[in-house]
């Protein structure tokens, strides 16, 4: 299929490939530093990782396939490192690096002997040389090499061992391709591999094998094509699985037999360390309350820490708004700078200090190799909602931000679980709630204490438990309807405990981050912008009237107070008369049986596109300008409010509790539709979403208020 | 017997592996006939089970670890030969 190209080309593409947990990813960072790029891969979620070489004029680009045990492609990360190596994906690589775990030698051979018979220039690199040391592992590398005819390095990422000698591997080109490890016809049969061969216009009969193998899942492939490997797999009578097996089996006899002889180890004992952790992180009771304990923390430091950025980054945006309008000239496009890009850009960089800390402490669980003693914990709780023990790490995620909550999901491999776990995190009370809830309560929740407790605080608590238990109710129900397509399984390894790379967490922060700016972003930032239109404008002839009696009030002002309170008011009646308060008016009706007026109305549709706009909208609505940070000045503004017609108080306790509910289960965040359309590449899942969220908001805060009023 | 039934203090060694989807995950992750097995840990109520197979750690749900079929070590030694013989 991928022909070599003729011309000589200035950049050369090495991928690098390897079991998880072998420390790729740190040599792929030691190597490439800062200069790095995410991209997509066609139809799939893997990100793309790509790293930068450069040395004497030619550039070296690299590709950092995911950690994968095998290239059977059973789950779209081994589907792409399958497709990037066949060249498949786009133009071949020039070389692989197989990184393998010296200190297991035995799986680490098992992928880098596939991807040997794949015929592609390659060279081992032997990572953790110093823990194979420490338990008396010696490799006979020379052996080895002799052995394999592939190139080999000794190095040890964590502490940048051996970095140099991957570099001039890499510059001086040394990768070789040594001889077919395995001979594949002995597994199928030869002529049905040379037809797949010339058909496709392979290299090899072992590429032949593989394209067999995953011609169902190779979405690459026409289905034409696909009728046709069926139509020749069944001629020779080729199954697949037992042709796995059978390779997989023959290719571990055969690594055993190489291994006698160049392996002395003189104990094969796991790191003890590790077990000794392991007794008490995975103690039946202690390691359910470490878990417990490690959560607070985190939480603990996310809110106390995030804060203090969040509150720079919304100053700084607010003072920049406020320089622009004053030095430049006024017109459209200062209001459009000061008003809609400046602020809508504000609102996506607000998120970082989350969004990176949170990375950030997962990164460092993982790399300590903590979170799949989470997922052993808890895979048992989660099963019968339809959940994964992969699950918790994106609904704990949620508490803070369903953004970072919805990528997390990445590492479940079930496609159900996955899609569940997706639909259901928004519903895990988010951070950007919490000043919502924090206005409403102290409306409508009077600040007693009964029996000890804080009323307006149980209220809070009682908001939380809202959104976790509805998490769980909508995963037991989507469990009910989806159906399983795949067996759920659980298999995986718990790598042994190992001191964090802090420079790695770090890039992962920055690389998170980057990611939600760059995609999120283009989604929070131009719905912002339509905000603004419709919040701007109206039907000129209203507008136009409102600007001359506007003008003239301002004219016969004596004092500067009178005037802030005209521009006030003005503004006030500009949002009532502008697109958006024609909005607010129109679906009155609907929410009326909710216990909401127009002006609620308005800061419900701008809070579709973030719930924290809520308390923006609702000042500016209520006319009181200046610094909306202060929740006090707000709050008795809405305390105030009279409904004209009963001249009852708008924000009773039915109108507050309603509203929360409301906010508790709708779908109001755009940054998690994006989010959720990137991870499941298709607008169907956000659009549902969207609309069963809706609905049930609706309906339970319409239940909320009918029972209270 | 199946790798759950294993008493925490003992070694098995891996006998065969019960034929289902799964066969090849088992044969990645290094879960193979002829490996010494001891069982680790188990979370409550039935949870996941973790294993020390070779020198690796894995943990699994209930329901994988069945497919695994152990003999307790040192017992039945010929039993043993004559499997690693066979892989």
């Amino acid at each position: 299929m991928a022909t070599q190209s003729t011309v000589q080309p200035k950049e050369k593409t090495i991928a690098i490939i390897g079991n998880p947990n072998v420390g790729k990813s740190s040599i792929f960072n030691q190597l490439t530093g800062l200069n790095q790029k995410i991209g997509n891969y066609p139809g799939v979620t893997v990100d793309k990782t790509l790293g930068f070489l450069h040395n004497s004029g030619k550039q070296y680009q690299l590709i950092d396939l995911p950690g994968t045990y095998s290239i059977f492609p059973k789950s779209e990360d081994e589907l792409i490192a399958l497709r990037v190596l066949t060249g498949m994906e786009e133009e071949k690589p020039d070389a692989v690096m197989v990184i393998l775990d010296a200190c297991n030698m035995e799986r680490s051979l098992l992928l880098a002997t596939q991807v040997m018979d794949l015929g592609l220039p390659l060279a081992f690199v032997l990572n953790m040389k110093d823990l194979a040391e420490i338990n008396g592992v010696k490799i006979k590398t020379h052996k080895l090499y002799e052995t394999l005819g592939v190139p080999l390095v000794m190095t040890d990422a964590r502490k940048s061992v051996g970095m140099e000698a991957i570099r001039s591997l890499i510059f001086e080109e040394k990768f070789g391709k040594g001889q077919p490890f395995l001979e594949i016809s002995e597994i199928a049969n030869e002529e049905l591999l040379e037809k797949v061969r010339d058909k496709f216009g392979l290299q090899n009969l072992y590429q032949a094998f593989q394209y067999l193998i995953f011609a169902d899942s190779n979405k690459l492939l026409s289905s034409l094509d696909k009728e046709w490997i069926e139509e020749v797999c069944g001629q020779f009578h080729f199954d697949r699985q037992a042709a796995q097996i059978e390779e997989s089996k023959r290719r571990y006899a055969k690594i055993k037999e190489i291994l006698k002889d160049t392996i002395s180890s003189s104990s094969s004992k796991t790191s003890k360390f590790t077990k000794n952790l392991d007794r008490f992180l995975l103690h039946p009771i202690l390691g359910y309350l470490v878990f417990i304990g490690i959560m607070l923390l985190i939480f603990q430091a996310i809110f106390a820490w995030a804060g203090v950025p969040m509150d720079w980054i919304d100053l700084g945006f607010a003072e920049l708004s406020a320089w622009i309008s004053s030095h430049l000239p006024e017109g459209v496009l200062t209001d459009f700078l000061a008003e809609g890009l400046i602020p809508g850009i504000g609102g996506i960089v607000i998120f970082i200090p989350q969004i990176a800390l949170l990375f950030g402490f997962l990164a460092f669980l993982e790399d300590t190799g903590y979170l799949s003693r989470v997922v052993f914990l808890m895979d048992r709780i989660m099963r019968p909602f339809g959940l994964h023990g992969k699950s918790v790490v994106p609904l704990i995620s949620g508490l803070a931000c369903a953004i970072p909550a919805v990528m997390a999901t990445r590492t479940i491999s079930n496609t159900k679980e996955k899609l569940i776990t997706i639909l259901v995190t928004p519903w895990m009370s988010c951070s950007a709630r919490l000043p919502v809830y924090i206005i409403i309560i102290g409306l409508v929740i009077p600040a007693e204490t009964y029996f000890g407790f804080n009323m307006q605080a149980l209220a809070l608590l009682g908001m939380y438990l809202l959104g976790t238990v509805a998490t769980l109710i909508g995963a037991f129900l989507l469990n009910l309807v989806f159906e399983q397509k795949e067996r759920s399984f659980l298999l995986t390894e718990l790598p042994i405990y190992r001191f964090p790379r802090w420079k790695a967490v770090l890039l992962t922060m920055y690389s998170k981050s980057k990611v939600f700016v760059l995609e999120a972003g283009k989604v929070i930032l131009s719905i912002s912008i339509i905000l603004w239109v419709l919040a701007s404008y109206g039907p000129p002839a209203t507008m136009n009237t409102l600007e001359e009696e506007k003008i003239a009030l301002l004219e016969s002002a004596n004092s500067e107070e009178e005037a802030t309170a005209v521009e006030e008011l003005y503004a006030s009646k500009k949002l009532e008369a502008s697109f958006i308060g024609i909005l607010g008016k129109a679906i009155e009706p609907a929410i009326k049986p909710l216990g909401y007026d127009w002006k609620i109305g308005i800061a419900l549709i701008t809070s579709f596109a973030a719930r924290e706009v809520f308390v923006a909208t609702i000042a500016t609505i209520y006319s009181i300008g200046g610094d909306v940070d202060n929740e006090l000045t707000i709050r008795e503004k809405l305390a105030q409010e009279t409904r004209p017609d009963t001249g009852e108080k708008v924000f009773n306790l039915a109108t507050g509790i309603s509203l929360m509910v409301f906010y508790a289960f709708a779908m109001q965040c755009m940054s998690t539709l994006a989010v959720v359309k990137r991870e499941t590449k298709t607008w169907k899942w956000p659009i549902l979403q969207t609309i069963v969220m809706t609905a049930v908001a609706y309906i339970a805060a319409l239940i909320t208020y009918q029972i209270l009023v | 017997m199946s790798a759950i039934e294993m008493h925490p203090d003992q070694s098995y060694i891996i006998h065969s592996i019960i034929d289902s989807p799964l066969q090849v995950n088992f044969l990645e992750i290094g879960v193979l006939v002829g490996k010494r097995i001891k069982l680790l840990h188990q979370a409550p109520f039935s949870g996941s089970v973790a294993f020390e197979v070779g020198e690796n750690l894995v943990f699994m749900r209930k329901s994988e670890a069945k497919l695994i079929q152990v003999i307790p070590e040192g017992e039945n030694q010929d039993n043993k030969e004559s499997v690693l013989k066979t892989i």
